[in-house]
C-alpha cells in the first residue's frame, strides 16, 4: 500500500532493452540508524515481531542467533553491522523482515523499524555498481530517489549469505 | 511441487533401480555359486530374467527407449541361460555384469533422452553372442514318466527336468494331499522340506482328490539322494513318495514332446470346481510360480503392498512430532499450574491425558523411525560390483565376505555411506591387497579377502572393513608428512606407531608415490574421514605390516530424532547427544593437573583432557556457579570432558542444520527447538574433540599443523 506518494504512472513507451527500464517496484522500505532501506516486497515473507533469539557462541559478529518460526530454525541478521556498521543502535524493539534465500534457507533481517511500501519507477532507480566500493557496497543493489529522500535497496542475495 | 510427470518417473527410477540391484545381486550368487563348485541355482538365472523382464514392462511403459532395448535383449539371453541354449561362460558373465553397469549409466542420467555410448556397444555385443546351444539329447525315454505329465511340461520345466536327468539324477513323484484352505501355506513348506535334496521341476493336481475340501499334488523332484533319505524327509500320512524307475530299454525312439504354450492353464478338469464357492477360489492358489506370469504377479504384489515414499515426507512427519512434542510441553505446563491452583481433579485428568498423548507420541516416532531404517545390504551390493570390478582392473583376484548385511540403518545414512565405502575398499585392494605372486611370495592364499563386517551397538552401528593386504607403512606416511611440511623430522620420531597411522587422515598424504588409475593417490581418506563426521560418526584405522589394515566406522542409527543431554552453560542451553556421552560426573577441581597449558583430570589411573565450554564459548567466567560437571564425550577411542555449568534433563530432539551464515561457526551440529519452546544448540563431540587436540598440538608448537 502505497503510503501518501504520488504513483507514478507506468510509461507507456515501447519497451526498450536496458536494465534501467523495468517496471515499477513495489519496495519494502525499513530504517536502520537513521537512515532508509528497501527490499523487494515480493521477497519477503513475513515481518515478525522481535522474539527470543538464541545466541551462537562464537558466531560471526552480524549474526544475531537463531530463532524459530513454526518449527521452522532461522538464522537471525544484524542487517544494521552489515549495511550501518557505524550506526548507534536503536532504542526501539525492532522487526524481523522474514526471507528465503535461492536454496530455501530461512534468513531473518533484524531491522530497527518497517517504514512502509513504496513504489518506485525506473527513472528514480539509480545503479550503484561501480560507484561504490567497501564492505557495505556489496550489498547494495541501487539507490532509489524521491525528492529528497534516499532509499538504498539491498541485494538481499548478498545480505543473506 | 514437482509435476506429475516427474513424480511418476521419479518412481519408475526407483523401481528401476530396485530391479538392477536384484538382477545385480543374483548374477553375483551365480559367480559365487560357479566359483564354488561349478553348480548354477537356477533360481538366481530365474530371479534375473524376471528381474529384466519386469524392466522391460516398465521401461517401455515410461517409453525409456535405452533401458526397454537392453532389457529386451538381455531378456532374450538371459531366456536362452536358463532353457540351456546358451552357456553361462565367463564372457556371457561378463557381459551380464557390464550391462547392470549400464543401467546404473542410464538411471543416473538425468536426461531420459540422452544418448549412451555403453548402450549402443553393449547392445551389438549382446547381438554378436553366438547362440551356442548346448544341445540337449534327450534321455527321458529311459524313465517310466506319465506321458500326461509330459504334456503339461512347459519348455522351462522340460529343459529343467532334462538338465536333471543327463545329470544322472532320480526321478521322484511325490503324491501330497492339501486342504484347500491352506494350500499355499503347505505347499511352500513341503517346497522348502524338498529344497535341500533337489530341484522340484513342477508339481501339478493329480485329479483324485477325496473330497471337494481336498486337493492332491504330484511334485516331480530331482534328486542324488536315494529313495529311502526322501521317503524319510518328505513321506508322511498325507504324501508318499514314488521313484519313477529307469526303463530296460527305451519304449520311444527320440524325445517328442508336445509343446504347449508356456502360459496355458494347467489340466483345470483335474480341479474340484464343482461346488466350490469358498473365496479360496482354485485358480487364485495354483498359479505356476516359476515362470514368467509369476513375475507379473510379484510386480503387482509390490505395487499393492508397499508404497514408495520420498525420505523428506518422513522429515516432514518428523517435524510434526517435534511441534507435538512442544505441545506436549504445554499441556504438562497446564497440568503444573492446574495443581498449583489447588484444581487436583483436573490436574490430575490432565496429568492422565498428556501421559497417554506422550505414549502415542513416542509409538508415532519410533513409527517413523522404523519406516527410515533400511539394511545395509543396499550399500554392500554395491560394493560387490565394485570389489569385482577393481580387482579385475588391477588384475587382482580379491574375495569380498560379507556379514550383517541385515543390519538396518536411516536411509539417510545408506545413501551418504556408499562413497565413503567405496573408497575404503578401493583403497583394499590398490593399496592393501598385493599381487598375486607376491602373495604366492610370502605365504599368502592367493585369493585377497576382505571383510565387510556390520553389525548393531548399542544406538549405533559399527562397520568393519577388513584386508590380509600388505597394511599401512608408517614409515613412508611420515616421510610424506615431513615432505609436506605437515611435521618436523625430529618430531616424527616421537610419533607413536597409532599416531602416525592417523596421519593417513590428513589432507594431501598418500601412501603411494605414483598415482594409480583406481584410487589415485590414495584417494581422500581425508575427505572419507569428513564424510564420515558429517553423519555423526568416527574412523579408526590399525594395521598391521604384512597382517592387513582393519577401518572402522561407528555411524548413528539415525541423525533424525536423538536422545539427547541437555546442560545449562552461561544461560544458554545445549544439547550433547547421548550416544556420544560415555559418563557424568560432578567436577573436582582438586583432581585437575595441568600439562601444557591444557587442564587434565585425573581418575582411576587414566587421565580425560578437560575442555571448559565458558572458556570455549567466551562466556563471562565471574558468574561461574560453585559446583560445575563434566560430561564426558567420545568420539571413536577418544575422550573429552567436557565442562558444563548445570545438568538439566534428557529430551528426544529433532536437529536442524545451522544456516550457511553460520557455516564457519565450529563444535555445533545444529540447533533444536525444545519442548519449552526454548532452541538448544546441538554440540558436535567429534568436532569439539579434534579441536582440542589440534590445539594441544599447536600448542606444542605446531607440531601437526594440517590437523583439524
Amino acid at each position: 500500500m502505497p503510503q501518501g506518494d504520488s504513483i507514478e504512472p507506468i510509461s507507456s513507451a515501447p519497451l526498450r532493452l536496458s536494465v534501467n527500464e523495468e517496471a515499477v517496484r513495489e519496495i519494502l522500505t525499513f530504517a536502520l540508524g537513521g537512515e532508509a532501506f528497501g527490499v523487494p516486497l515480493t521477497q519477503v515473507l513475513e515481518i515478525l515481531g522481535v522474539r527470543a533469539i538464541t545466541r551462537v557462541p562464537r558466531s560471526p559478529e552480524d549474526v544475531v542467533g537463531v530463532c524459530t518460526v513454526r518449527g521452522e530454525l532461522v538464522t537471525v541478521i544484524d542487517t544494521r553491522r552489515r549495511l550501518t556498521p557505524n550506526a548507534q543502535r536503536a532504542q526501539n524493539r525492532g522487526r524481523i523482515l522474514l526471507t528465503s534465500t535461492a536454496d530455501g534457507e530461512k534468513v531473518g533481517l533484524l531491522v530497527d523499524e518497517v517504514l512502509g511500501v513504496q513504489r518506485f519507477s525506473p527513472a528514480q532507480i539509480e545503479q550503484t555498481a561501480g560507484v561504490l566500493v567497501g564492505d557495505v557496497s556489496s550489498h547494495i543493489e541501487s539507490i532509489a530517489r524521491k525528492g529528497t529522500q534516499v532509499t538504498v535497496l539491498v541485494n538481499l542475495a548478498s545480505l543473506t549469505s | 511441487m514437482t509435476e506429475g510427470g516427474d513424480k511418476a518417473r521419479a518412481e519408475f527410477l526407483s523401481e528401476a533401480q530396485e530391479l538392477v540391484e536384484n538382477l545385480s545381486r543374483n548374477l553375483l550368487s551365480l559367480e559365487q555359486g560357479r566359483a564354488g563348485g561349478g553348480r548354477v541355482d537356477p533360481e538366481h538365472l530365474n530371479e534375473a530374467f524376471r528381474s529384466v523382464h519386469t524392466l522391460k514392462s516398465l521401461s517401455g511403459l515410461f517409453g525409456d527407449k535405452h533401458m526397454s532395448q537392453l532389457s529386451h535383449q538381455l531378456e532374450d539371453l538371459l531366456d536362452d541361460l536358463r532353457l540351456g541354449r546358451q552357456n553361462l561362460s565367463d564372457a556371457v558373465l561378463d557381459l551380464l555384469f557390464t550391462s547392470v553397469d549400464v543401467y546404473w549409466q542410464i538411471l543416473t542420467s538425468s536426461d531420459p533422452h540422452q544418448e549412451h555410448r555403453g548402450v549402443q556397444e553393449i547392445l551389438g555385443r549382446l547381438e554378436k553372442l553366438a547362440p551356442a546351444t548346448a544341445s540337449e539329447s534327450g534321455d527321458l525315454d529311459h524313465y517310466e514318466i506319465d506321458q500326461s505329465l509330459l504334456a503339461v511340461l512347459t519348455e522351462y520345466e522340460e529343459h529343467r527336468l532334462l538338465v536333471s536327468v543327463k545329470q544322472g539324477l532320480e526321478l521322484y513323484l511325490v503324491r501330497v494331499q492339501f486342504e484347500l484352505v491352506t494350500l499355499d501355506k503347505a505347499l511352500t513348506e513341503i517346497k522348502d522340506k524338498a529344497k535341500p535334496f533337489g530341484e522340484v521341476i513342477t508339481y501339478l493336481p493329480a485329479g483324485e482328490a477325496a473330497s471337494p475340501e481336498l486337493i492332491e499334488l504330484d511334485l516331480l523332484l530331482a534328486s542324488g539322494n536315494p529313495l529311502p533319505e526322501i521317503e524319510a524327509a518328505l513321506a508322511g500320512p498325507r504324501s508318499t513318495v514314488r521313484q519313477i524307475q529307469r526303463r530296460k530299454r527305451p519304449t520311444r525312439s527320440s524325445k517328442a514332446l508336445p509343446r504347449p504354450t508356456p502360459s496355458r492353464p494347467r489340466a483345470p478338469t483335474a480341479m474340484p470346481t464343482e461346488g466350490t464357492t469358498a473365496p479360496q477360489a482354485p485358480d487364485g492358489t495354483e498359479a505356476p510360480p516359476a515362470d514368467a506370469a509369476a513375475a507379473g504377479a510379484g510386480l503387482l504384489r509390490s505395487v499393492s503392498q508397499t508404497v514408495r515414499v520420498d525420505i523428506h515426507k518422513l522429515d516432514e512427519l518428523m517435524n510434526v512430532v517435534g511441534k507435538l512434542a512442544v505441545l506436549r510441553g504445554g499441556l504438562s505446563e497446564l497440568t503444573d499450574n492446574a495443581r498449583s491452583e489447588g484444581q487436583r481433579r483436573l490436574a490430575s485428568q490432565l496429568w492422565q491425558l498428556s501421559h497417554k498423548f506422550e505414549r502415542s507420541l513416542r509409538e508415532l516416532q519410533s513409527g517413523i523411525l522404523e519406516v527410515r531404517m533400511v539394511p545395509l545390504a543396499q550399500v554392500f551390493e554395491r560394493l560387490t560390483r565394485i570389489v569385482r570390478k577393481t580387482g579385475r582392473d588391477l588384475n587382482k583376484d580379491v574375495r569380498l565376505v560379507v556379514t550383517g548385511a541385515e543390519t538396518e540403518i536411516d536411509k539417510l545414512i545408506v545413501e551418504e555411506l556408499s562413497d565413503p565405502l567405496m573408497h575404503i575398499i578401493r583403497n583394499a585392494i590398490d593399496h592393501g591387497i598385493e599381487d598375486a605372486e607376491e602373495r604366492k611370495r610370502i605365504g599368502k592364499p592367493a585369493v585377497g579377502t576382505i571383510a565387510l563386517n556390520a553389525f548393531q551397538k548399542g544406538n549405533h552401528v559399527v562397520i568393519e572393513a577388513e584386508d590380509d593386504g600388505r597394511g599401512l607403512n608408517s614409515d613412508s606416511l611420515l616421510d610424506r608428512a615431513i615432505q609436506l611440511g605437515v611435521i618436523a623430522e625430529h618430531e616424527a620420531k616421537e610419533l607413536s606407531r597409532a599416531d602416525a597411522l592417523n596421519l593417513v587422515f590428513l589432507p594431501g598424504l598418500s601412501t603411494r608415490d605414483k598415482p594409480s588409475a583406481v584410487s589415485g593417490r590414495g584417494v581422500g581418506m581425508d575427505v572419507v574421514k569428513t564424510n564420515i563426521a558429517k553423519l555423526g560418526g568416527s574412523i579408526e584405522l590399525e594395521s598391521e605390516p604384512v597382517i592387513g589394515t582393519k577401518i572402522t566406522l561407528t555411524l548413528p542409527l539415525t541423525r533424525a530424532i536423538v536422545t539427547a543431554l541437555l546442560v545449562q552453560v552461561g544461560d544458554g542451553m545445549f544439547a550433547i547427544p547421548l550416544t556420544s556421552i560415555s559418563e557424568v560426573n560432578a567436577l573436582e577441581e582438586s583432581s585437575i593437573r595441568v600439562i601444557d597449558t591444557t587442564e587434565v583430570l585425573s581418575r582411576r589411573g587414566s587421565s580425560l583432557e578437560l575442555c571448559r565450554l565458558r572458556q570455549l564459548f567466551q562466556l563471562p567466567p565471574e558468574e561461574t556457579p560453585v559446583r560445575q560437571y563434566v560430561v564426558e564425550v567420545m568420539a571413536g577411542t577418544r575422550h573429552l570432558g567436557l565442562v558444563v555449568d548445570a545438568l538439566s534433563s534428557q529430551q528426544d530432539i529433532i536437529i536442524r542444520p545451522l544456516g550457511r551464515s553460520l557455516n564457519s561457526v565450529r563444535g555445533f551440529s545444529g540447533a533444536s527447538e525444545l519442548a519449552d519452546e526454548r532452541i538448544a544448540l546441538v554440540l558436535d563431540p567429534g568436532a569439539l574433540i579434534e579441536e582440542a587436540s589440534a590445539g594441544n598440538t599447536r600448542q606444542r608448537g605446531g607440531r601437526i599443523r594440517a590437523a583439524g
